[in-house]
């Protein structure tokens, strides 16, 4: 198990974000669906470690993030991709690639042949020593999934990764979701349905910052099958039936 | 007043702006040092009048770096083109489109990255005045001598087509000499003394160039292992070098063999033609009597054997100076 | 990734079965596009025992060269009008220099990859105080060597170390709590000149605000504030939805 989160939870003044998270994972692709304000992108900063949890526990990768030191152990096996990033526009992707791959702690003799693998991995190996400046948003995208792989993580955290990517690149971003998966567990934040249903073994579908849904996207598809709910594929539906059943659940309350 | 305006100049010259070149900030850097420096100096011979003037200079000093940036920002929007070495001429620069799988198969792009890459050259409008693209784009349109030259300015796009075209029979010829593992590194610094000494390639048989450079880096490699690993010296360096270096000489039997390849199947005419001629080194005579047929027939056979042997050596393989035969 | 035929697709000469060219192309890649260490970040892995730290204090904004040139110039200028004046110009100018080049300290141009810094290794923390304390000593180096160059009234010499240490603070607390170098600078820099007023207003001289050794102790206390500022900022982090 890599990730087991018990009763997680965030506050931001009196929001809460996050509203009492249970989850465990092992290896694997997870897709964490929701509408915009679920709690997506703060569940993932938590697991990131970049934001301390208001209560709650969390063990990732075996250890307990609340200490410095296993912190750090943590932080060296992760590779995370927030939602929006920031980029040197003065840097190149190499030194941006290898930048990050230093501050990770990774020794410095595998450096070089990481960060060729990464750049490589995600289609930039034309435009490695391209000023970043350069570069279009679909592009810098990759640039952040470069950096999150390349010290080959144990947890990989993606947040909306496949934003401004063509549908080509996301069928070659699927598999390489599907190669991590095999030894890693990747959790992949998106609100697009269709990124989830093709590579993810496991779908988890947030709602007002509570998991409403929690299976395989053949599941999911099947809570939408003769609803009525509304979609244009059979993923989309049994997206929408869960949600309209969630809600409705917390308006009775 | 001189502080303020000093941190000013500071300001400028750091990196919020960073969409300038390094030089041109420094120089808007230094420039306003010296308006500060002019500034101060003239206040102070104008005597002291410190609290008004400290009031002006920092408004000076606020609405000049407002300025500047107002500028600075305007310029960062309206950016230069990129300066490219000039486009060597020749062939159309319209890239061929491979029909096999591009480089980064399963990788996040496929073809949509060169297609990003390439704007403009799609159905060759490359020749449109004014085109704004770096010919780098183009490599797969490049041949080999520009893509040395390429790479002997840096162009490190070039480098990796240079590998793609060459890396494949490279490792066979290696192959031949060395096991697996060991044709990988010497493949590797084939291609890093590549990268370091294309500035010493003059146009003519890239082929050649390269498998020089592999067949130095291999026998480089031979050398350290020690006599144990080595193979047995060529018998007969066709093209005539004296293989008194036992590692070249584990090369020539390498190019031999490729070339004794292109003769045919074991068995056939001209191989054992070859054979019994050069090998076995009977006459002409003797070889006719062996193989059954004509004088004239065994000559011919054996001027064709040469023929193609020779051609099989040039097909990628050194031009020597003063060609050789 | 390896095992297909990536870098020679199907190309029909794809080299021995046994031989993983994209294993090779990444050999060279990795050697072709890294960047090699100079001395200098070398020798700063070695003693900050943290090679990622090193990177991380060489690419400093304000410790790059055409800073580094910068604030070597305008503190020239400054001794030159010193000689040329009594004033002793260096010494009210070096704070504000210092108190630019600090805002700058934390991330190249104030992080635009803050939220990825947060979650690295090498805790963005850490590398701040390295930055930090790497510019304000540069700066301290040249100011003094400036000031020792211009012979003004020795006790001015180094009577503005104290004052620049409690500027520089001050910089480096703002601009980390309003994620902005420029705001840093800005509050340094007007900081810094009203303490030279006060001190005119006080004393009629423009010079009290570095030799009165009497503000010495309220500055270095002042300075333990804004550290105490920074440090509380820079520790939860700024977790926006």
């Amino acid at each position: 198990m890599n990730v087991e989160l018990t009763e997680l939870t965030r506050k931001f003044g009196r929001t809460r974000a996050v509203a009492g998270v249970n989850l465990e994972a092992g290896p694997g692709v997870f897709g964490l669906l929701g509408p915009n304000g679920a709690g997506k992108t703060s569940l993932l900063r938590m697991m990131a470690t970049v934001l301390p949890p208001t209560s709650g526990t969390a063990r990732l990768l075996g250890r307990d993030p609340g200490a410095y030191g296993p912190r750090r152990e943590i932080r060296r096996r992760l590779g995370y991709l927030p939602q929006t990033l920031g980029y040197y526009p003065g840097f190149t992707v190499a030194e941006f690639v290898e930048y990050f791959a230093l501050l990770k702690d990774m020794p410095p003799q595998q450096v070089p042949r990481a960060v060729a693998a990464a750049i490589e991995h995600v289609g930039l190996g034309d435009r490695a020593r391209a000023k970043l400046r350069t570069l279009s948003g679909g592009m810098l995208r990759r640039v952040g999934i470069a950096q999150a792989i390349v010290n080959e993580p144990e947890l990989l955290l993606l947040d909306e990764p496949t934003a401004g990517l063509d549908p080509e690149q996301r069928v070659a971003f699927r598999a390489l979701l599907r190669d991590f998966g095999q030894q890693a567990t990747v959790i992949v934040s998106t609100h697009l349905v269709e990124d989830v249903g093709a590579a993810c073994t496991e779908v988890a579908l947030m709602d007002a910052g509570k998991i409403v849904f929690y299976g395989t996207p053949d599941e999911l598809t099947a809570r939408g099958e003769g609803t009525g709910a509304a979609g244009d594929a059979p993923l989309e539906r049994g997206y929408s039936a869960v949600l309209t059943a969630a809600r409705s659940v917390t308006a009775a309350r | 007043m001189f502080a303020l305006a000093a941190t000013c100049a500071v300001l400028l010259a750091g990196p919020s702006r960073p969409r300038l070149p390094g030089a041109l900030r420094l120089l808007l850097g230094l420039g306003a040092v010296l308006l500060a420096a002019a500034v101060g100096t003239s206040m102070v011979g104008l005597g002291y009048h410190y609290f008004t003037d400290i009031v002006a200079g920092a408004v000076v000093g606020i609405g000049m770096v407002l300025l500047t940036a107002l500028v600075i920002d305007w310029a960062a929007a309206h950016p230069p083109p990129a300066r490219r070495p000039p486009r060597i001429p020749g062939d159309a620069p319209v890239p061929s489109r491979r029909d096999h799988q591009s480089m980064t198969g399963h990788l996040i792009t496929g073809e949509a990255s060169r297609r990003a890459a390439v704007p403009a050259a799609q159905g060759g409008d490359a020749r449109l005045p004014g085109n704004r693209m770096p010919p780098e784009r183009n490599r797969e349109a490049m041949d080999d001598d520009e893509l040395i030259a390429a790479v002997a300015r840096g162009d490190d796009v070039a480098l990796r087509e240079l590998f793609r075209r060459h890396a494949p029979w490279l490792a066979g010829r290696l192959r031949g000499v060395l096991p697996a593992a060991e044709v990988e590194d010497v493949l590797q610094e084939t291609f890093l003394a590549v990268w370091r000494g294309a500035g010493g390639y003059r146009p003519g048989s890239a082929g050649g160039w390269l498998w020089g450079i592999a067949r130095r880096q291999a026998a480089l490699w031979l050398r350290r292992r020690g006599p144990a690993e080595l193979l047995l010296p060529a018998l007969i360096a066709v093209d005539g070098r004296d293989p008194g270096d036992p590692a070249e000489a584990a090369l020539s039997r390498a190019e031999l063999a490729h070339a004794v390849s292109a003769l045919g199947p074991e068995g056939g005419a001209a191989r054992e033609t070859w054979r019994l001629m050069y090998v076995e080194d009977k006459t002409v005579a003797e070889v006719a009597e062996l193989m059954g047929v004509s004088a004239g027939t065994v000559k011919s056979r054996a001027h064709r054997a040469r023929r193609l042997m020779r051609a099989a050596l040039r097909h990628r393989a050194p031009a020597r100076q003063g060609g050789g035969r | 990734m390896s095992g297909d035929d990536l870098l020679t697709g199907g190309h029909r000469d794809a080299g021995p079965r046994d031989v993983d060219l994209d294993r090779v192309w990444l050999g060279v890649a990795g050697q072709v596009w890294r960047r090699r260490p100079g001395p200098v970040e070398r020798a700063a892995g070695r003693l900050l025992r943290s090679p990622g730290l090193a990177r991380a204090l060489v690419t400093t904004p304000s410790l790059l060269l055409g800073w580094v040139i910068a604030t070597a110039i305008v503190l020239i200028a400054g001794v030159g009008v010193t000689l040329g004046t009594d004033q002793p110009w260096v010494a009210l100018l070096a704070p504000a220099v210092a108190a630019a080049g600090i805002a700058y300290a934390y991330g190249p141009g104030i992080d635009p990859a803050w939220e990825l810094s947060q979650s690295m290794a090498v805790s963005d923390r850490m590398v701040l105080l390295v930055r930090a304390l790497a510019v304000f000593g540069l700066n301290a180096v040249l100011g003094v060597a400036a000031s020792a160059a211009s012979g003004a009234a020795a006790a001015v010499t180094f009577g503005w170390l104290v004052p620049m240490t409690a500027v520089c603070a001050l910089a480096l607390a703002a601009a980390t709590v309003s994620r902005s170098a420029n705001v840093g600078v800005v509050a340094g820099s007007a900081g810094w000149v009203i303490a030279i007023l006060a001190g005119k207003a006080a004393d009629g001289r423009f010079t009290t605000v570095v030799t009165d050794s009497s503000l010495f102790l309220p500055y270095l206390a002042f300075a333990a504030c804004c550290c105490a500022v920074a440090l509380a900022a820079t520790r939860i982090p700024r977790g926006t939805r």
